[in-house]
């Protein structure tokens, strides 16, 4: 079903523009191919499929559907090009061109592409798969029977290739030896359906019990299979075979082709998608005001959360507070981050207060260069992570009230001293940690065209603009609009890092050259180039430790929810005869983000820059930005589990908060709600696909990093990092397959 | 056909497939013979049976017509004592054709599986089947575990040819080739 929609959106959204515009690929095509995909939707996921377990006779009508009407139908809708094209441009460009440029490549191809190959492919997987054993083993496996399904349709589209001849490709034989080619493969198909028909004796055992249950007997059902195959394959492949014949003879010939138009140049292939450019959600981020009323609505939230978590319920599961922050805020930031890209700093409660203030309170002190890198956060993050684990912040509305208090005061208090965003560049743990994971995300703030930029004298990108532009007519002349308040020039920003997508810089541009472009994902850890106020990111200690941190933070926060982890705990704080178990998490955490991740970063730069002869620090850099693909992906998992497992617990604690204020709108608390679900069958799935994502992208990166900066030697320098990527994967894998603790549910 | 035409050719076929869709339960056959006045079928899956949440499905039918209404009821004695059991419900099978309930047999070794198809309580056979120990949870999810070597074979290959590329060409250059122009 998968596959089925992301071929039809490949093919819809690469066929744009050559439709009825390029000589063959007239307009019948596109139907041909919509035909085809719902046969084979009819074929694998209807009753057919179900019945064809009990009957021969219906299981041989999904075969036919697959070999020989979805099989020429989607091949008639030419769909190899169009689906190239709908691929986005640098899977299409950069994953595949090289393999598309390859000579060996296209020998393989060549030989794929032969009739001969063709014509065995289609009678070996029709002879095999009706071999009863093997026939056996795909009843009674869904694995072999979806294998058996793939290798049907992959058989038969090689076998139609050669007489359809699909858009571009030549046939490579004449019509009059394709007729030939079309009558062996029927008069196999006639043997072999004869064989089924006169056969005295039932040949595949598995009907015996299920045929006669539906009031069949199984070699009646037999019989009625082999005539099935026997006239339903002549009455496909004779009409071809007929047509042939006559475009041979030049009885049928091709319409002339007349272009509706010429080929167009297709934006949405050759130009990176803009979010601003959208309908309604481009118009909607664009307006100030509509970014900060988000704002206002998280922050008056914000003030909810905090009067229940002081004065409602002590108990996590039945507080806003307790269940709002940490399962739903969480799981929405990783599907933003994943999707998106830093949408959670851009709808920050913190900044409507602040803003608020700004209007009447000048900031006058610049944030002292002394503290002009990350290692402030890098502590509040360590502090952030350990107090988390060791005083169980998720289980304790009052503290997680008190925290939102406390980030008010601090947001507030530094931003009323000092200019800029100081607060979010230089002190925001949760900032830092959106910030970072979006480097990953596929959506950037950055310029539509560099050229542009080379003319611009003004830079109200990061100077601001004082008097409007003039794509803003709305915008009063007498408004001032500001500048990037993290100090980033737009023509020399690279990546996500420090941006806050508060999109200021689109307000200011007088260009309207600024927009949500696509990036592509991870590309920022590897780019060595100076970055606006950020320097050379991939060489800064502060920046890599940063990324280390939150990467192996990552690990240590999901193993904290484990069985195991609680049983060492406990284990651990009974040996030392305590009384709570504070001081003992505490310290395990602090060794698992902090103490570990020092030794294995340290132990594999220095093996990486022994053999490659590059520096210490290099080394590090290079490991640290490279793991971030994994950190990333690790937080996605354990978060994502959460939202997937308690997504209801919403509801009763609303409930019970509205009732707390005479307003019985929605009833009493639906309190079986707070207790976690039960686990989806399809997470641990995307979990460990998620997992295996962050490791391809991480080991991409390291070979990346290593390559620009040991060239030959990239191999021998990556291997250790690759290790240590492994190895964080299997935590991963293993974190899991661990029973978890439901926090902010109930155990009802 | 226009582009939006041709989006709603797909959308339409998708949603009609959409509306017949149902799974097969899958599994294999236990058991097949007569139940006083019904034919029936039992199915089980995982196979072959592990410890743990264990499927069984029943096709029923009396002159070859299918049965959906007559209750079934599924019981299972284990070793040591053990036992479970259950009532077969249309709402537990994917196929609706057969009706199914999930039963936990929670050991290994010889489990005796009795059902009785209807009220009356002289309507049950009896069979045994042999429940082997669970397998560790990560080998089920084994083939979702190693979808990340093939796909690090790929880049593998891609650096190879790239290179293959680069020391022909000087630099890595797609302008030259039809695919390329196709790509961009």
């Amino acid at each position: 079903m998968v596959a089925i929609a992301l071929s039809s959106l490949l093919y819809l959204r690469g066929v744009r523009g050559i439709v009825g515009r390029v000589r063959g690929f007239p307009t019948w095509r596109p139907k041909c191919f919509a035909a085809g995909v719902t046969v084979l939707f009819l074929a694998l996921a209807s009753p057919i499929d179900s019945i064809g377990h009990m009957l021969l006779w219906v299981h041989m009508v999904q075969h036919w559907l697959l070999i020989m009407i979805a099989a020429p139908l989607i091949l008639l809708g030419s769909p190899g090009i169009p689906m190239l094209r709908g691929l986005p441009k640098v899977v299409r460009r950069q994953a595949l061109g090289p393999f598309i440029a390859s000579p060996f490549v296209r020998r393989c191809l060549t030989l794929l592409l032969n009739p001969f190959t063709g014509w065995m492919a289609f009678a070996l997987v029709n002879w095999i798969w009706h071999y009863p054993l093997f026939y056996g083993a795909a009843l009674e496996s869904t694995l072999v029977h979806r294998f058996e399904h793939a290798s049907f349709l992959a058989g038969s589209m090689l076998f139609w290739w050669q007489i359809i001849a699909p858009w571009p490709w030549k046939a490579r034989w004449a019509d009059a030896a394709l007729v030939v080619y079309l009558l062996a493969a029927d008069v196999q198909n006639t043997i072999f359906s004869a064989i089924v028909t006169f056969s005295d004796s039932v040949l595949y055992s598995n009907y015996l019990a299920t045929a006669p249950a539906l009031g069949w007997d199984a070699l009646r059902d037999q019989r009625m299979a082999g005539a099935f195959m026997w006239t339903a394959g002549q009455v496909v492949m004779l009409p071809a075979a007929i047509f042939l014949i006559l475009r041979a003879l030049k009885i049928v010939r091709p319409k002339p082709f007349v272009a509706r138009e010429r080929p167009a140049t297709v934006s949405h292939l050759t130009e990176p998608f803009d979010l601003l450019r959208v309908a309604w959600i481009g118009s909607f981020l664009r307006k100030r005001a509509a970014r900060e009323s988000i704002r206002w609505t998280l922050a008056l939230i914000a003030l909810i959360l905090v009067i229940d978590g002081f004065f409602g319920p002590a108990d996590a599961p039945s507080n806003m507070a307790g269940t709002l922050p940490w399962t739903h805020w969480r799981g929405l930031v990783v599907i933003a981050l994943l999707f998106g890209g830093n949408f959670l700093c851009m709808s920050c409660p913190l900044m409507a207060p602040r803003n608020l203030m700004r209007r009447w309170w000048k900031p006058r002190f610049r944030w002292p260069s002394a503290l002009r890198s990350k290692w402030l956060a890098v502590g509040l993050i360590a502090i952030w992570l350990i107090t988390y684990e060791a005083f169980d912040l998720w289980s304790n509305p009052r503290a997680t009230a008190f925290i939102f208090v406390a980030y008010f005061a601090a947001i507030l208090m530094i931003d009323g001293l000092f200019r800029g965003g100081s607060f979010c560049k230089w002190v925001c743990p949760i900032g830092q940690f959106h910030m970072t994971q979006s480097l990953v995300s596929p959506l950037s703030v950055s310029v539509r065209n560099t050229a542009l930029c080379a003319t611009c004298i003004g830079r109200e990108c990061i100077r601001g603009s004082g008097s409007g532009h003039a794509k803003s007519a709305s915008v009063s002349l007498s408004i001032s609009v500001p500048g990037c308040e993290l100090e980033l020039f737009q023509p020399a920003k690279r990546g996500n890092l420090d941006c806050t997508f508060c999109l200021d810089c689109v307000d200011a541009c007088p260009h309207d050259n600024v927009g949500i472009l696509t990036q592509s994902p991870s590309v920022a850890l590897t780019d060595r180039r100076w970055g606006s106020s950020i320097g050379r990111v991939a060489s800064r200690v502060d920046v890599a430790a940063m990324l280390a941190l939150l990467s192996f933070g990552a690990f240590a926060n999901a193993a904290g929810m484990t069985g195991p982890w609680l049983d060492l705990v406990a284990a651990v704080t009974n040996s030392f005869e305590l009384t709570s178990t504070i001081a003992i998490e505490a310290a395990m955490t602090s060794v698992a983000i902090i103490v570990l991740p020092v030794i294995m970063m340290s132990c594999a730069a220095l093996i990486s820059s022994r053999i490659c002869g590059i520096s210490l620090r290099e080394s590090l850099c290079v490991g640290a930005h490279a793991i971030v693909p994994i950190g990333a992906s690790m937080w996605c998992v354990h978060w994502f589990f959460h939202l997937a497992t308690s997504a209801s617990t919403a509801i009763p604690v609303m409930q019970r908060a509205l009732n707390d204020v005479g307003l019985a709108w929605f009833g009493e608390p639906e309190w079986a709600e707070s207790c976690c679900g039960p686990v989806p069958s399809w997470l641990l799935p995307v979990e460990l696909v998620l997992l295996q994502l962050g490791l391809v992208v991480s080991g991409w990166m390291v070979w990346r990093g290593s390559a620009q900066r040991t060239g030959r030697r990239a191999i021998l320098a990556s291997i250790p990092w690759w290790t240590l990527s492994l190895i964080l994967w299997f935590v991963g894998v293993w974190i899991v397959f661990q029973p978890m603790q439901m926090r902010g549910t109930s155990t009802l | 056909m226009s582009f939006r035409a041709s989006i709603r050719w797909i959308a339409c076929g998708l949603a009609v497939a959409c509306c017949l869709r149902t799974h097969a339960d899958g599994g294999a056959v236990v058991d097949r013979g007569r139940y006083g006045v019904y034919d029936a079928t039992i199915f089980l899956s995982p196979v072959p049976p592990s410890t743990g949440v264990i499927d069984f499905s029943i096709l029923l039918s009396r002159s070859g017509e299918p049965q959906l209404s007559v209750p079934v009821h599924v019981r299972a004695e284990g070793p040591n004592g053990a036992w479970t059991e259950g009532q077969m419900h249309d709402a537990d099978s994917g196929n609706h054709l057969l009706r199914a309930c999930s039963l936990t047999l929670g050991s290994s070794g010889p489990w005796r599986i009795s059902i009785q198809v209807g009220e009356n309580t002289a309507d049950f056979r009896s069979f045994e089947i042999s429940v082997n120990p669970a397998p560790p949870p990560w080998r089920a999810s084994l083939p979702w575990m190693i979808l990340w070597i093939p796909v690090a074979l790929l880049l593998v290959a891609r650096e190879i040819l790239v290179a293959g590329q680069r020391r022909r060409r000087g630099a890595w250059d797609d302008s030259n080739h039809f695919s390329a122009t196709i790509l961009r």
